[in-house]
């Protein structure tokens, strides 16, 4: 049984090395998100983000949750859909829209430096999230147009993504 | 620097202060998040690398695997990285000693694709569609790895 409790060994030593490794990455990043957050930083990547918002068919109200999701990620932005939908009648097939792309790309300066920390290419990685959240977002707007289409809107009257 | 930063700052007294504290907070709970989550994974893979295990699991899934150019070890990261987590699943790859591409690859498709169990629950309650995300997202962790192996 040596060798189990050598392989504990080895797997928790190794496991610490890459905890530190991530660590000292990753904390510069949350340091200049919360900065970014304190000085309004995110407000104003926000106002350039809604072009992307309108690419996507997405009502401008949901560009916050956008930028929320694409920056710090999908539990912040599902936080933000909450708190906008709150008040204001926001139809549940956009905000599916939404997280399709949020979804694929979320927490961008995260998970890339933590990819980067072990080794791969964050560059890469972040183009190619993109790319298919883009594709992929598109895609489904195409799907609910072609529903629409054929079933008519009286058949899809818009349902409300909260208060079911 | 701080005090001229306070008077410029919109939200809040001493942004930088307040970032830097705010920030290494959140450092340590994801520190947390990840001693509880990477420790597992790489203690379990490197056992059952040990034991010879990790070798059949591997030989089955190569075939797969082989779509995104990557070894047979990684299904069991995806696998992992699935269900668990993203770092649950990066951790799990690090007993494989995976190259540059393979770790872009791996990498790629686990950020597009990872913790399905928690976020498919926080995606429904903020009123999304959850099956069509989960589609989505797993349609595109497969096509982009395919990509990516084919392009790199």
């Amino acid at each position: 049984m040596s060798w189990l409790v050598d392989a504990i060994a080895t797997g928790t030593w190794q496991g610490l090395l890459m905890l530190l490794r991530v660590a000292l990455f990753i904390a510069p990043v949350l340091i200049a998100l919360e900065w970014a957050k304190a000085t309004g930083w995110l407000g104003r990547l926000t106002a350039r983000l809604e072009p992307l918002c309108r690419r996507l068919d997405l009502p401008g109200e949901l560009a916050p949750a956008l930028t929320a999701g694409t920056v710090l990620g999908v539990i912040l932005g599902s936080g933000v859909v909450l708190e906008t939908t709150r008040d204001r009648h926001v139809p549940r097939h956009h905000v599916t829209l939404l997280f399709v792309f949020v979804g694929i790309f979320h927490a961008m300066f995260e998970e890339t430096v933590a990819v980067f920390a072990i080794g791969g290419n964050g560059f890469i990685m972040v183009l190619t999230r993109f790319a298919f959240a883009a594709a992929a977002a598109l895609l489904y707007r195409a799907w609910l147009g072609y529903r629409l289409r054929t079933l008519g809107s009286a058949a899809l009257a818009p349902r409300p993504a909260r208060g079911r | 620097m701080l005090q001229h930063s306070t008077q410029q700052a919109p939200a809040g007294e001493r942004p930088l202060a307040v970032a830097v504290s705010r920030g290494l907070r959140a450092t340590g709970r994801v520190l947390l998040d990840l001693a509880r989550t990477m420790l597992p994974a790489m203690i379990a893979v490197t056992v059952l690398d040990r034991s010879g295990w990790l070798a059949r699991l591997a030989a089955l899934a190569a075939p797969a695997m082989a779509w995104f150019g990557l070894p047979g070890g990684t299904a069991l990261a995806l696998l992992i990285g699935n269900v668990v987590g993203l770092y649950s699943g990066v951790a799990a790859a690090i007993p494989l000693g995976l190259d540059y591409k393979e770790w872009t690859i791996l990498g790629t498709m686990l950020a597009i694709s990872h913790a399905h169990p928690v976020e498919a629950s926080i995606i429904a309650r903020a009123g999304a569609n959850t099956w069509a995300v989960l589609a989505a997202r797993l349609a595109a962790s497969a096509a982009a790895g395919w990509l990516l192996s084919q392009l790199l």
